[in-house]
């Protein structure tokens, strides 16, 4: 009796599935750049990190940089250098409608602001799944784009 | 109670001190030896001499002797869970050796024998009227358990989010910090003193006479904390005959099946080995002084990058009888642990690393922190038993906390890089029987607490944060004939916070119960709860790790509860019987802490935000059938649980739970159960830590079936268990995989 109850709990459970699966992505594609740096560098010590930054939505403030999941972002770029580029993969089909390359200018973890943005296609960036996007994009750090993107320069 | 009663007691304390110490000059023995019905001998009685804490437990062949028994007449009470309780009044020569033997008749329903302290007394579990579980030592060595998650995970009605506590609904989760369940070792509170964080790992398991949870509010007793419930972890006493026990473990994760997931991490391919062992002694040296120690070690590489674990720990109690009236009894533990805690995910496609946040300038994933910390703690309780009818209890509680964290390079810091901290106070306990069916308990307790860290900016600018608190409480117990019991308490605390601020609140509760027949019984129960912000709360402070600024004007939570309820004991049969309770619970919630993105300070912040509704109802069976041959625990929990203020459901929060439990012997030398406990699956997160962490919205339901099998030759048992063991994957909270199937293997010697 208690052999037979515990089979039979047993096999019921056992038709239960695995639970959570990576999500399937095959949706995805790639972004490469070319970036080029006119102007004076910035000092190092106002210089932390510089990235390209692509975002799916255009930013109110730098609270918005911790939407961390409706972005994409670059590894580190070089810097001191006059023309760099930068490849990444696996983003999700869609449109990047705030592109740039964005520095981060002081210790803080919300210190960024942009460099440059990207002009071309009116600032956006097509992904389209297995497809590699190219783009272009030109750094003057003597003339730096205003932000929020509704601000005044 | 009005003054002039407090000093008509005092003095009785005081009067009966100086009776108490004299009274033990001429002492008598008593022997004699328990039986049952049918003559058998009765190992594990219980003999005690009424109002003194003098007494024995029966050995293998049901035999006793009880030394020192103050001289005169004295009741005498035998004891034993299934057995009717036994008194007798005997009058002691002094000098002789009087004989006691006694039959004891068998209660027809034996799951009425656990007894409980929910109401800071000994009660029998269904002439409580409050919602309860208990979980008895078997119990937790037959789960392999080492950490407290590892118990309250089968209790109905309570959920373990990874490291938070949640008894109906009345947690999220929010690493550990400000837990709304009070923890109780022996009745101490235990919450760590920087962050009020449950010290799940530092507690004596080989030790345990008793778990217990009480579902609701418990300040007007326990005060701050016990928001949502109280877990209280009851150490048992030391034995009539010398006892030593091994426990070893070892076992190993199984790799994961995705081999997306084992691809972007070498260490899935292969299986994560954990282990442990602990030793453990307990005696009675003599009839006036006892102990118990045990040490442990548990090592485990993690089913997750960097989640691994190693830890030592030893825990010892001490009991001493100067005399028939006094008992010292004294529980100390020292542990060490170095870990990793992974704290969220690098998305749902790369579950088993760590993410990290992309706009911080550190190389290392931020989804993971390395540290090793110390805890010390030291818990002395005074029991004077001043009559048959009135005993006061003086604790006192030392609790030490240090981390310190472990850098990039694999260099262990300093604790000012870290966090020390220490909580310490002192409480007396009154407890007064002035007449059957009456007690009142009452009391005070002074507590301090005080944490450095340098992730702190307390209100005058240092990184000390300080939280001394000082409380009465008292409860009045009556019952009327046999079918009413009443109980009402009320409990004034106040705080001082980093001496900038003074918080004082009133905690009432009040418990009604009705009982039809002896085994039924009706009930209703009104509480109030709160929780005082923690330290960490108020305090934490950090721009370069991750943006979060401290809250000075931090709120206390407050909780309000209303039940209704109704238990009782089912004979099937002579051998066969089940405690069923149902009970329909309504709590509201207010202020409680959330953390929050403030775009003024561009900075995360924990904030009073939510006012919440948790209304629900909950069943639950325990059943023993056969004479205990098979047992069974059913639970289901149903929640509705509301954001108020946001008009949505309360976030990570389920709205149906169900455990079951089932263990049955196979002759006298097999074993077998099983574990199994379904989530359904929260129907909303916090959307500000689904804003940087990726796939945090990805939520499943919990089904998770745990098996083992035992055997037992001569004084060795063998434990087999294997966990998960249909390989679901779930997350117990958000961006955090939970154990995959996992095997062990367990060897106990009992010496």
């Amino acid at each position: 009796m208690r052999t037979r109850c515990f089979v039979v709990i047993l096999a019921t459970l056992a038709g239960c599935d695995h639970g959570l699966e990576p999500p399937d992505r095959d949706a995805v594609g790639a972004l490469r750049g070319t970036i080029t740096y006119t102007g004076t560098w910035p000092s190092a010590d106002s210089l932390f990190d510089l990235r390209f930054v692509g975002m799916r939505f255009t930013p109110r403030d730098t609270s918005d940089f911790l939407q961390l999941n409706r972005m994409v972002i670059s590894s580190g770029l070089r810097r001191n250098v006059a023309q760099d580029t930068f490849f990444i993969d696996g983003i999700d089909e869609g449109v990047l409608v705030y592109n740039g390359i964005a520095e981060k200018f002081g210790p803080g973890i919300l210190d960024w602001r942009p460099a440059a943005l990207f002009a071309g296609d009116d600032g956006t960036i097509l992904i389209r799944e297995g497809e590699i996007a190219t783009i272009q994009i030109d750094v003057d750090f003597s003339t730096r784009p205003p932000f929020p993107p509704n601000a005044a320069p | 109670m009005p003054l002039p009663s407090q000093t008509r007691l005092l003095a009785i304390l005081a009067l009966s001190l100086g009776v108490s110490l004299q009274a033990h000059a001429q002492t008598a023995t008593l022997s004699g030896r328990i039986t049952d019905p049918a003559g058998q001998a009765l190992p594990g009685a219980n003999v005690l001499v009424v109002g003194s804490s003098i007494g024995a437990a029966t050995d293998a062949d049901g035999r006793f002797r009880i030394p020192n028994v103050p001289a005169g007449p004295r009741d005498i009470e035998v004891s034993m869970v299934g057995f009717e309780r036994v008194r007798r009044t005997i009058n002691f020569v002094a000098g002789q050796v009087t004989t006691l033997d006694v039959q004891l008749a068998e209660e027809v329903l034996q799951s009425d024998g656990v007894i409980i302290v929910a109401n800071r007394r000994e009660q029998r579990i269904t002439s409580v009227p409050v919602s309860v579980a208990a979980m008895a030592p078997e119990e937790l060595a037959r789960r392999n358990v080492v950490s407290l998650d590892d118990a309250l995970r089968h209790i109905s009605g309570v959920q373990v989010q990874d490291n938070q506590i949640s008894v109906r609904g009345s947690s999220g989760f929010a690493y550990n910090v400000g837990s709304r369940v009070l923890l109780l070792i022996d009745g101490v509170p235990l919450l760590s003193p920087d962050t009020d964080g449950v010290p799940y790992e530092g507690l004596p398991f080989a030790q345990v006479e008793r778990l217990e949870v009480l579902k609701g509010p418990g300040s007007a007793l326990y005060g701050s904390g016990a928001l949502g419930g109280v877990v209280n972890l009851i150490t048992r006493t030391f034995p009539t005959e010398p006892t030593t026990m091994v426990r070893a473990f070892a076992g190993a994760y199984e790799p994961v099946r995705y081999a997306i997931w084992r691809d972007r991490w070498d260490g899935a391919d292969m299986p994560r080995p954990f282990a442990g062992a602990t030793v453990s002694h307990a005696r009675r040296v003599s009839e006036r002084f006892g102990y118990w120690v045990d040490g442990a070690f548990r090592r485990s590489a993690g089913y997750m990058r960097l989640n691994e674990k190693t830890l030592v720990q030893t825990h010892g109690k001490i009991g001493w009888n100067p005399n028939a009236a006094l008992r010292l009894d004294v529980l100390a533990n020292v542990l060490w642990r170095k870990k990793d805690d992974f704290l969220f995910w690098n998305g749902a496609r790369d579950a088993l690393q760590p993410g990290s946040l992309a706009i911080s300038s550190s190389s290392e994933p931020s989804g993971a922190t390395d540290n090793e910390s110390n805890q010390i703690s030291l818990f002395p309780t005074l029991t004077h038993v001043l009559s048959t009818r009135l005993f006061y209890e003086i604790k006192t509680r030392v609790y030490a906390v240090g981390v310190r964290p472990i850098d990039a390079a694999g260099n262990v810091r300093t604790y000012r890089d870290g966090t020390y901290g220490f909580r310490f106070g002192g409480e007396y306990l009154l407890n007064w029987n002035p007449g059957p069916g009456r007690y009142l308990t009452g009391g005070a307790s002074v507590d301090a607490n005080s944490t450095r860290s340098s992730f702190f900016v307390s209100a005058d600018g240092d990184p000390i944060g300080n939280q001394p608190e000082g409380a009465v409480f008292g409860q009045w117990e009556q019952t009327f004939g046999k079918r009413i019991q009443l109980v009402a308490g009320l409990r004034y605390d106040l705080y001082r916070i980093d001496a900038s601020d003074t918080v004082t609140k009133l905690s009432p509760k009040l418990n009604f119960a009705y009982s039809f027949t002896p085994n039924l019984t009706a009930r209703a129960a009104y509480g109030q709860g709160f929780r005082i912000p923690s330290l960490g709360e108020r305090f934490v402070d950090n721009r370069d790790f991750f943006p979060i600024v401290r809250n000075l004007g931090l709120r206390p939570e407050e909780s309000t509860s209303y039940e209704l309820g109704l238990r009782g004991l089912l004979a099937f049969s002579e051998r066969s019987d089940a405690l069923v309770d149902v009970a329909v619970f309504w709590n509201d919630y207010w202020r409680l802490i959330e953390t929050r993105f403030i775009p003024a300070a561009s900075a995360f912040q924990f904030v009073n935000l939510i006012r919440a509704r948790v209304r629900g109802g909950e069943a639950s069976i325990e059943a023993s059938l056969f004479e205990g041959v098979a047992t069974t625990r059913w639970g289901y929990t149903y929640l509705d649980a509301r954001d108020l203020g946001a008009g949505e459901p309360l976030a990570f929060r389920p709205r149906h739970m169900l455990t079951v439990s089932a263990d049955s012997r196979f002759g006298k030398r097999y074993d077998a159960g099983f574990d199994f406990r379904y989530a359904s699956r929260p129907e909303s997160v916090n959307s500000d830590f689904a804003r940087f962490v990726p796939d945090a919205e990805t939520l499943i339901d919990t089904r998770v079936l745990d098996l083992r099998a035992g055997a037992r030759f001569g004084q060795l048992r063998t434990l087999l268990i294997l966990r998960n063991a249909l390989e679901y994957y779930y997350m117990e909270r958000p961006a955090l995989l939970a154990p995959p199937r996992h095997l062990m293997l367990q060897l106990q010697l009992d010496l």
